[in-house]
């Protein structure tokens, strides 16, 4: 900058910001490099160097057989490339990802308590996932039914504010809403639930609802990575213009913003990526409200920092708490319970440390 | 160079708040809008600004009529001051005054060096520079006024419309922002606030749209509107308006008259 007067705070608070993303980018590296040794099949160190050493070898093999399935894989390199990586790329994405959209979320709607699945796509997507598991739908299916009723219930809720409040949703109306259809969709979930074959199918039900990345494949890391980086970009993109959704609606407007148009993409964004977390890892909560409000506290409410510390704060997270999920007890803990664990008195203990302010 | 407002109706839905106004100003001047709570006052704003459409009658600005620009466009000539309010993040100022800027940067755009350039210029005309570092949140409510000020003077606008500038400010702040607002007059920005305070439009000498319980308004300088009747008949209140000298200057000033046979003091409060 070339103003030759003091450095300003806010300087300053963008210099720490500047020091607190890489310093963030070196969390998650650390802890992705962890997770690769995590795990019920030991893999020591000087394996996982030689092993890792052996992936352009492997790379080109899988590209002369034509598919990964008739590759003859040593154990060390199925447990690595085919589960761990898949699985730690999973909960790096998912992760990230409701971090990013709970931050602007949390700006849009100027509360503390608002995570990703406030106007109920995380309902509609477990509702979704549960009906095709009912069915005994493919994986395909059921990923895909968990996104398009996230989608319905984001809808309806949007619908509901609209005819309430005349053309222009408000905030408060909103959120309503979103109460109420998320209070829906888990009533019917608990239908679907009820109706279920208590042997056969309801604790398929019951272990998707509580969040897991078991089941985390490359194709799941493919189905995750259009619809989030689309998402996240998009977010990253708007990023100086979600402070501004932050104000007044009439003064917004009256800084040459279209507030609807711009709340309703950052809705569609965080609906997309909420949904397609779901489908894929389940419910899993309290990391797209606690890591965006962690991160405030780290680089301050300016979503230019605000949304890359999320991302890479959320990414870091979730993929330690999946090492805890399936290194700490023989079973699998499901993650969805675990992040709940730590996340709420996180949550609590950040409230009592501001005392109810949250900037 | 002149907003200008004409034969101008609007409101919510079917219902007219306003209409048949018509005033109009030049840039470097300040009219005061004065009338009773609920008179409408922030309806006529939020039509001038383009956010409801007017049910009849056009706003111009400069010549061009306001429902053929786009809002962007419109803010850049108009720029809107509202009442000083919480800000819910801890944004530091210079940040906050910054946002003004959005009217001239493309939507996926991010404020560059010549911005933040144009926002120190602000900050050193409105004498708050000192405040660029202090966080949004800690800084008193006149201090917080004119960092609104300072934001709507970042989108270089020719007009300003204020709501209500002084409300929730100390007597002090309140006349530091009145000379703000003639120091930008001066500077060839044109004025439009709303004022419950009939005084502040003669300390700033101002033209005056007077808008009337009945429906019927008045507008022209304020000595011409201002008169001891019409302010009764617009409040229901006596006032007192007495013309003075001093150091050579005419002034006038104002003062109410309250009444001493209210209930209260008859009947007696306490039993």
């Amino acid at each position: 900058m070339s103003r030759n007067h003091p450095p300003t705070q806010s300087e300053a608070q963008t210099r720490r910001a500047r020091l607190m993303l890489p310093l963030l980018c070196l969390a998650l590296l650390l802890s992705v490099a962890a997770s690769l040794v995590v795990g019920r099949y030991s893999i020591g160190i000087p394996q996982l160097v030689s092993t890792l050493g052996s992936l352009p070898e492997l790379v080109g093999r899988i590209a002369e057989a034509g598919g990964v399935d008739s590759v003859a894989m040593s154990n060390e390199e199925r447990v690595l490339f085919m589960m761990r990586m898949p699985r730690i790329l999973g909960a790096l994405l998912i992760g990230g990802a409701l971090a990013v959209a709970g931050a602007a979320f949390q700006g849009m709607f100027r509360n503390p308590m608002v995570s990703p699945d406030l106007l109920g796509a995380s309902a509609g997507a477990g509702f979704g996932a549960a009906c095709a598991m009912l069915f005994a739908a493919p994986v395909a299916v059921i990923t895909g039914s968990a996104f398009l009723m996230g989608l319905v219930a984001v809808t309806l809720t949007y619908l509901i504010s609209l005819s309430v409040g005349r053309g222009t949703p408000g905030i408060t109306v909103l959120v309503l809403a979103g109460v109420v259809i998320g209070a829906l969709f888990q009533s019917c979930t608990s239908i679907t639930k009820l109706v279920a074959d208590p042997y056969s199918q309801l604790p398929g039900i019951t272990f998707f609802l509580m969040g897991g990345l078991s089941s985390v494949t490359w194709r799941s890391v493919l189905v995750l990575a259009a619809p989030i980086s689309v998402g996240v970009t998009t977010l990253y993109l708007l990023r100086w213009r979600i402070n501004l959704l932050a104000l007044k609606d009439d003064e917004a407007q009256s800084l040459g913003l279209n507030t609807n148009r711009i709340r309703g993409v950052v809705i569609v964004l965080a609906t997309l990526i909420t949904a397609v977390s779901v489908a894929v890892g389940g419910l899993i909560a309290w990391v797209g409200l606690v890591i965006p409000h962690f991160m405030r506290m780290l680089v301050g409410p300016d979503h230019r920092w605000l949304l890359p510390a999320s991302f890479l704060g959320g990414a870091a997270y979730l993929v330690l708490m999946d090492n805890i999920a399936r290194g700490l007890f023989a079973m699998e803990i499901p993650i969805g319970i675990l992040t709940a664990l730590v996340g709420a008195p996180v949550f609590i203990m950040l409230l009592l440390r501001y005392k109810g302010g949250w900037d | 160079m002149a907003l200008s407002v004409e034969n101008l109706s609007c409101g919510y839905g079917g219902e007219a708040v306003i209409s048949g106004l018509s005033f109009d100003f030049e840039a470097g001047k300040v009219l005061s809008i004065l009338g009773p709570n609920g008179i409408g006052k922030t309806t006529l704003f939020k039509t001038m600004l383009g956010f409801l459409k007017p049910q009849s009658g056009s706003v111009s600005i400069d010549g061009t009529k306001a429902s053929s620009l786009s809002r962007k466009e419109t803010v850049r000539l108009l720029a809107y001051v509202p009442q000083s309010q919480v800000v819910p993040f801890s944004y530091p100022v210079e940040e906050f005054i910054l946002m003004g800027r959005a009217p001239h940067l493309g939507l996926l755009q991010q404020p560059g060096p010549e911005d933040r350039e144009i926002v120190h210029g602000v900050m050193c005309l409105l004498g708050i520079e000192h405040l660029a570092a202090k966080s949004c949140t800690g800084i008193s409510g006149g201090e917080l006024q004119l960092a609104f000020v300072a934001r709507a003077l970042a989108q270089r606008p020719r007009y300003l419309v204020m709501d209500e500038p002084t409300a929730n400010l100390d007597y002090g702040n309140q006349t530091k922002v009145l000379e703000c607002i003639l120091g930008l007059a001066q500077d060839g920005i044109g004025i439009v606030m709303t004022t419950h305070n009939p005084e502040q439009a003669f300390i700033l000498e101002s033209q005056v749209v007077l808008l009337q319980g009945s429906g019927e308004y008045l507008c022209g300088s304020y000595k011409d509107i201002l008169t001891e009747e019409r302010l009764h008949d617009t409040y229901d209140i006596d006032v007192l308006i007495r013309a003075f000298t001093h150091e050579g200057k005419d002034l006038i000033t104002c003062r109410t008259l309250p009444k001493c046979n209210c209930k209260v003091g008859r009947q007696g409060a306490r039993q």
